[in-house]
């Protein structure tokens, strides 16, 4: 007899008009509801704009950990899980094929984007 | 210009408090963003990549210098010191917050402008000629009846939730600058035998995933018809148009499944058992709303003074006058297009100091008029030429005096991956590489006319279906590849572009659009502008250069 197949991951948003499978590490992303700002959820819950320590997740943990994330609804817009991975210094960087659009959201735009003398946020 | 009176003051405020309440609840978790996402759209306000963008209506791309320095203040203090002209005439904010946008909509309504009719399933701002009413080509200045269809489309409640977006298009002179036959309903002024003004009338053109070219129902409408015309159609696609899959609700896909003599005759009926009475204007309203138009007091043909002079000793000057400047209907004046394509800015943006200067210039030398173009620049459209010296040194202080009007460096480019949340690759970094590699003016002039238009996924917000050269980027497998067509047009000889082969990766594109370029001078005969060499010799010589490493 064959052996049983192993279910597929699941589909899941993989932000914007990108679909995913829930496989490998993940962390949650959102825009803050009050200015949209690129934002990462962090293990003691709090939501951040650096992506480099924000909590990394998979299967079913990520999941669970996103039903709660799309509850804080007066919190972020839109949460979603990425794909990561982390560099030499042990950071969490963007990967996977949202890579490009996933580092222009966690670094901001490749062009100037700010004529202030502040500079790119 | 049109100004507001106390009804349209009064149906402003009242939308800025009634999204200031909505605002208000959906942070306090009162609605969610489920309820809110189609609050916040009807508003202009949208969530892209990295914040929020509000879209702010520039209707048909007509502003005074207040409404100019007003927009430079909410970019000063409520955004990243810039606004970006959009391919509807429109601007936007790329980095508001929320909780201020309900303060930046108040202060926009002190000057009569707003974000209504900007974004949602309603009829969007209506463009047209930014050098309406200087033009000596136009049968009469298409403003008035732009106004008209804004009065008649702002909250019309048979229209609010259409099957889709709906984008009307005006033009009255002969040369069409703004691409009236890519839109949901292109009219185009035209006289009958009787030498009688009316409309051209056009339906579903458009470009997104689907482009079509319109198709004319109309020969020629009456011009005091315009409204219950415009209302018939709207009745036959309200009521057809499908709701059930976005991708096929546009006005064009009903157009072209019933083809456009079925559909014409269902327009014919609708408009032939309507009350006409009721919804075309009454003559003495039609008046009142082309006094706001009347022409500006110009001068009878007054001195040049030392423009001749300046133009012989100053040859920067000179070409700017080549490019940038049109001839106007008045004797010694002239329309002025300030390019918003230099190379240290993204194709659009333009920053709060550069609009309180052109808003001052617009004052000191213009009437007071400034325009936006849906190729995303800026006209000032009543100039005495004797001021001309004054506006292109003041114009070249501020970065605004770039010679490249219509040439390959002024691209249109939708905002892309580095905003856009529906973005598949970036548009603005390849537009300035395009820029670059071109940077040389003289070569610039030497190729002429050549409109590069660059989208960042198939929603063609950069318009590239009616590009000369169009590009589109794509996503594959997490990489930027460009796919090119080639021979589109947005003018009177309007053309879908071809797709002429495989997507290109980033570094071969520009190298690419450099042999394009290159076959062409090659091959050009005469006056021949890149388009016409295009269609005389057809795709496969161009396509061998393009992929000719």
């Amino acid at each position: 007899m064959a052996e049983a197949t192993k279910a597929a991951p699941k589909k899941i948003s993989a932000g914007g008009v990108k679909k995913g499978r829930n496989e490998g590490e993940k962390v949650i992303t959102a825009n803050r509801l009050s200015d949209g700002l690129t934002v990462y959820l962090y293990a003691d819950g709090a939501w951040k704009e650096e992506l480099s320590g924000a909590a990394v997740r998979e299967g079913d943990a990520a999941m669970a950990a996103l039903e709660e994330a799309t509850a804080q609804e007066t919190a972020v817009v839109g949460p979603y899980l990425m794909d990561v991975e982390r560099d030499e210094k042990g950071a969490v960087i963007p990967a996977g094929r949202g890579l490009l659009r996933e580092t222009i959201r966690s670094a901001g735009p490749t062009v100037k984007s700010s004529y202030t003398d502040e500079g790119v946020r | 210009m049109y100004r507001y009176d106390e009804f349209d003051d009064k149906i402003v405020r009242d939308r800025v408090n009634q999204f200031r309440g909505q605002v208000a609840r959906r942070v306090a978790g009162d609605v969610t963003e489920d309820q809110f996402k189609p609050l916040r759209l009807m508003n202009g306000v949208y969530l892209q990549l990295h914040a929020y963008m509000l879209r702010v209506a520039i209707p048909y791309g007509s502003l005074n210098s207040a409404q100019m320095r007003k927009l430079a203040f909410v970019a000063k203090k409520y955004d990243k010191n810039f606004g970006h002209i959009t391919t509807r005439q429109n601007i936007q904010y790329n980095w508001p917050a929320l909780t201020d946008i309900p303060d930046i909509l108040d202060h926009l309504a002190d000057v009569g402008i707003h974000a209504i009719q900007t974004s949602g399933n309603c009829i969007r701002n209506v463009t047209s000629d930014q050098f309406a009413g200087a033009n000596s080509d136009e049968i009469e200045d298409p403003r008035p009846w732009c106004e008209m269809i804004r009065q008649w489309s702002t909250f019309h409640p048979e229209f609010s939730f259409l099957p889709r977006k709906f984008k009307i298009a005006v033009t009255a002179a002969e040369e069409d600058r703004a691409a009236v036959r890519v839109h949901d309903i292109g009219l185009h002024m035209k006289r009958n035998e009787a030498g009688e003004a009316g409309f051209e009338v056009m339906v579903g053109g458009g470009l997104g995933r689907t482009p079509y070219i319109g198709q004319t129902i109309r020969e020629f409408l009456p011009k005091d018809h315009l409204l219950s015309y415009l209302e018939a159609i709207l009745r036959v696609y309200n009521s057809l148009g499908r709701r059930d899959n976005m991708f096929k609700a546009r006005i064009k896909i009903l157009v072209n499944e019933l083809g456009a003599d079925a559909f014409r005759d269902m327009v014919e009926a609708e408009w032939a058992v309507m009350d006409k009475e009721k919804i075309d204007l009454p003559q003495e309203e039609i008046e009142r709303i082309h006094a706001y138009f009347a022409a500006p007091a110009f001068e009878d043909d007054p001195s040049t003074g030392d423009f001749d002079a300046r133009r012989e000793s100053d040859p920067a000057f000179a070409r700017w006058l080549r490019r940038n400047m049109r001839a106007h209907k008045a004797a010694g004046y002239a329309s002025l297009t300030i390019s918003l394509k230099p190379t240290t800015m993204a194709p659009g943006d333009i920053t709060s100091e550069q609009m309180e200067l052109v808003a001052d210039l617009a004052e000191k030398y213009s009437f007071d008029e400034v325009r936006t173009t849906h190729e995303q620049n800026l006209v000032l459209p009543h100039v005495k030429k004797a001021d001309l010296p004054a506006l292109y040194d003041a114009l070249a202080g501020a970065g605004l005096a770039a010679a490249n009007h219509g040439l390959v460096s002024d691209i249109i480019a939708c905002p892309g991956l580095d905003y856009c949340n529906l973005a598949n690759t970036r548009s603005i970094p390849l537009a300035q590489r395009i820029q670059e590699r071109f940077a040389d003016l003289d070569a610039q002039e030497k190729i002429g006319e050549l409109k590069i238009k660059i989208s960042g996924c198939i929603n063609a917000c950069g318009h590239h279906h009616v590009g000369h050269i169009g590009i589109l980027g794509v996503d594959k497998k997490g990489e930027e590849f460009y796919q090119v067509t080639l021979g589109g047009s947005a003018a009177e000889d309007a053309s879908i572009g071809e797709i002429v082969g495989r997507g290109l990766s980033t570094d071969e594109v520009v190298d690419s659009i450099e042999r394009l370029i290159g076959y062409y001078l090659e091959q050009r005969q005469g006056a021949e502008r890149f388009v016409d060499t295009y269609r005389r010799l057809g795709p496969d010589p161009f396509k061998e250069a393009l992929y000719a490493a």
